[in-house]
């Protein structure tokens, strides 16, 4: 977003508390330490040590809203990693029927807890969380008609934000070392602009009925989640390509007694990729498929007070008639599982573990998993130790670059 | 065959007054729930804020503090929001409730980091709330139709007229066996109460003080805790608070839930 526009925006926000009937805020700092398992690279660094900062204001006057969130990080030893993004900057005016707002926005469309097909809209900052990667704020006017249990919202997405990459000293790096260019977007004529304006809507209907809460959208846009990658053969450049694609999919969680039941479905329908004579397709966009998610969430307690979460996950993907490879350029999760345990200590601490493996159900011997423990210090501070593996042997996998990757993270975080 | 026929005349005609008394106390006793919930209806909203200390064995304290907004239900049961506020990594998570009658209630949790409304599951009612010795399902609203009643006697209180019910929870997800209610004849509301485990142990008692006036309404402005079985103590207190202000309906929805 071009800096005047959010001079413009920060300026408005910036009104006294006065201005607003309700203002709250909230924010934190976090020091993150991480470290992997060794490499025989000397370029990429294997410790990492950064400190985060995430600051919310909101405000409510009547029926004008507004809500700024500011993500940044200062990297030590890669400084590739150092950042700084709006997840939101929106004004937005809301009544019992309708709702504006423009700005920068996050959006969450997902219904499981691991795999989000249909969580569509943001990119993200490939360079964080795994699991749970950070999204950038994407410039968007939406208009919605409240009604019912819920309501129909158009958006209209005229900016495209880039995903952050992992730069080259990264261990989580895809590219094994190797320069990544600016992103290149589709237009709708199928040819290559590196311009970031561009036409980009959506729909989203959404009601809950009963005990279950349901969205359809359709979405036409420029894809972050599964880029061509595209080579200038003079330069050796090597460049995303974001294909343009349309979209059509749901979000569906019911809760049955004790089970909550989750489904995701996105189709996927790209147009062709033209790259022209200057550049060669080193991978080209995905063949159209639909991706589910079906999920599954049982709690119980424990005689102690403590509460113990079962989730059940599974992602795949379905095709035409595609091959082999070509299924294995969907995605890293395009036929997966997921078994995971989430413990609740329900002490003053808050103390809470989280266990999940990811396993692939193709490929026998691929497996990701994670381990999460966190708990509070004292009332502004909380300390979360995670752990990650990875395993992922065979070279077709896009998991392949990060096979054998080993790591522990440790967060400090005080909130305000 | 007359032997058995006799057996059974005798044992109807020794079993009718109990019968009787039984079905005399569960009328009664669903008769003084009814008049309490009578007492407290119309008051379209309420409005509040709360602190919680809960007080561990060796007496050491924490402080949870939460806002609450409360919208009246007409056909169906209350809706109601609980900002958290303190300890700050929970600042801002919010927690609706569509409370049913009958059926399960409709729960929604605000994460504000992820900025993500999830539904969850209303059936661990016996989960502990922040941690403290209350129970999500002590905090929910408290329909009739929750419980089966039966009266047990009149008995003054602390100085005040009570008359003591006991309740037990319809749903067997429950985590009381039963409840043993002081409800207070002027009130319209407990002033004490005993609950039960499965094992049907006691396992804690809520004292209510601090009793206000609100229009027609009594509210009281603080509730002790005590469990019986750890020997910790949760206090629940209100202040600020306003019954039938002004709440905007429209944020009893899950899609308002970030936006409040």
């Amino acid at each position: 977003m071009p800096a005047p526009v959010y001079i413009v925006l920060l300026g408005l926000l910036g009104l006294s508390s006065a201005s607003w009937s309700k203002v709250s805020s909230r924010g934190e700092i976090v020091l993150s330490s991480r470290v992997f398992s060794p490499d025989s690279d000397t370029l990429t660094k294997d410790q990492g040590l950064a400190l985060a900062t995430e600051l919310e204001s909101r405000g409510r006057h009547g029926p004008v809203r507004h809500q700024v969130r500011l993500f940044g990080r200062v990297a030590a030893f890669d400084e590739d990693r150092s950042v700084v993004f709006f997840k939101d900057a929106w004004v937005g005016y809301k009544n019992p029927y309708l709702e504006f707002k423009v700005g920068p926005q996050v959006l969450n469309w997902t219904a499981t807890e691991a795999f989000h097909p249909a969580d569509i809209i943001n990119s993200r900052n490939l360079d964080s969380d795994f699991e749970n990667a950070e999204k950038l704020g994407e410039p968007i006017a939406s208009i919605r008609l409240r009604f019912l249990n819920g309501g129909l919202t158009a958006y209209a997405m005229p900016i495209r934000i880039s995903p952050l990459f992992p730069g080259q000293r990264s261990r989580l790096n895809l590219t094994e070392g190797a320069a990544l260019g600016d992103g290149l977007w589709m237009t709708p004529t199928g040819t290559l602009s590196s311009e970031s304006w561009g036409a980009q809507w959506a729909l989203r209907l959404d009601q809950t009925i009963g005990s279950a809460d349901f969205a359809v959208h359709v979405v036409q846009h420029n894809d972050r989640t599964q880029p061509a990658i595209v080579a200038d053969p003079q330069t050796g450049l090597v460049q995303p390509v974001y294909g343009r694609v349309d979209r059509l999919g749901l979000t569906y969680t019911q809760a049955i007694g004790e089970w909550l039941m989750k489904l995701e479905v996105d189709h996927r329908m790209f147009d062709e990729l033209m790259s022209g004579p200057r550049r060669l397709v080193v991978r080209d966009l995905p063949v159209d498929h639909t991706a589910v998610a079906v999920g599954a969430e049982w709690g119980w307690g424990y005689q102690l007070g403590h509460e113990g979460t079962l989730i059940l996950e599974s992602q795949f993907a379905v095709t035409a008639d595609s091959s082999a490879s070509e299924m294995s350029q969907l995605g890293p999760f395009q036929r997966d599982g997921l078994i995971g345990y989430r413990h609740t200590w329900n002490d003053t601490a808050g103390t809470e573990m989280m266990l999940g493996a990811i396993f692939d159900l193709q490929r026998a011997s691929e497996f990701l998993g994670t381990l999460s423990l966190s708990r509070r210090i004292s009332d502004v501070w909380r300390a979360k130790l995670g752990m990650r593996a990875i395993r992922a042997p065979e070279q077709t996998s896009l998991l392949n670059a990060y096979h054998n990757l080993y790591s522990a993270q440790l967060d400090i975080t005080r909130y305000f | 065959m007359l032997t058995r026929f006799i057996v059974h005349v005798l044992l109807f005609c020794l079993a009718s007054p109990a019968w009787a008394d039984d079905l005399e106390a569960a009328a009664k006793g669903l008769k003084i729930a009814k008049d309490a919930d009578t007492k407290n209806s119309g008051f379209k909203s309420e409005t509040s804020e709360m602190k919680m200390l809960l007080i561990n064995a060796h007496g050491d304290r924490t402080e949870r503090k939460m806002s609450s907004k409360v919208l009246e239900g007409t056909a169906d049961g209350d809706k109601s929001i609980i900002t958290f506020l303190w300890p700050a990594d929970v600042k801002e998570t919010r927690m609706l409730t569509w409370t049913h009658k009958k059926a399960n209630d409709d729960q929604w949790l605000y994460l504000p980091s992820l900025k993500r409304v999830k539904r969850i599951s209303s059936r661990n009612k016996s989960g502990s709330f922040m941690g403290s010795e209350f129970a999500y399902e002590d905090i929910g609203s408290q329909e009739i139709e929750k419980y089966t009643y039966r009266y047990l006697r009149d008995e003054p209180l602390s100085g005040r007229t009570t008359q003591v019910i006991e309740r037990i929870p319809v749903d067997r997800k429950s985590g009381y066996s039963k409840q043993i209610v002081w409800m207070d004849t002027t009130y319209g509301q407990a002033i004490k109460i005993d609950f039960y485990d499965r094992k049907n142990e006691l396992l804690k008692t809520f004292s209510f003080t601090g009793f206000n006036q609100h229009g027609a309404y009594w509210r009281a402005d603080k509730i002790e805790a005590f469990n019986h079985q750890t020997r910790k103590k949760s206090i629940l207190e209100w202040s600020g608070r306003k019954l039938g202000a002004t709440v905007d309906a429209d944020d009893f929805s899950k899609d308002s839930l970030q936006d409040l």
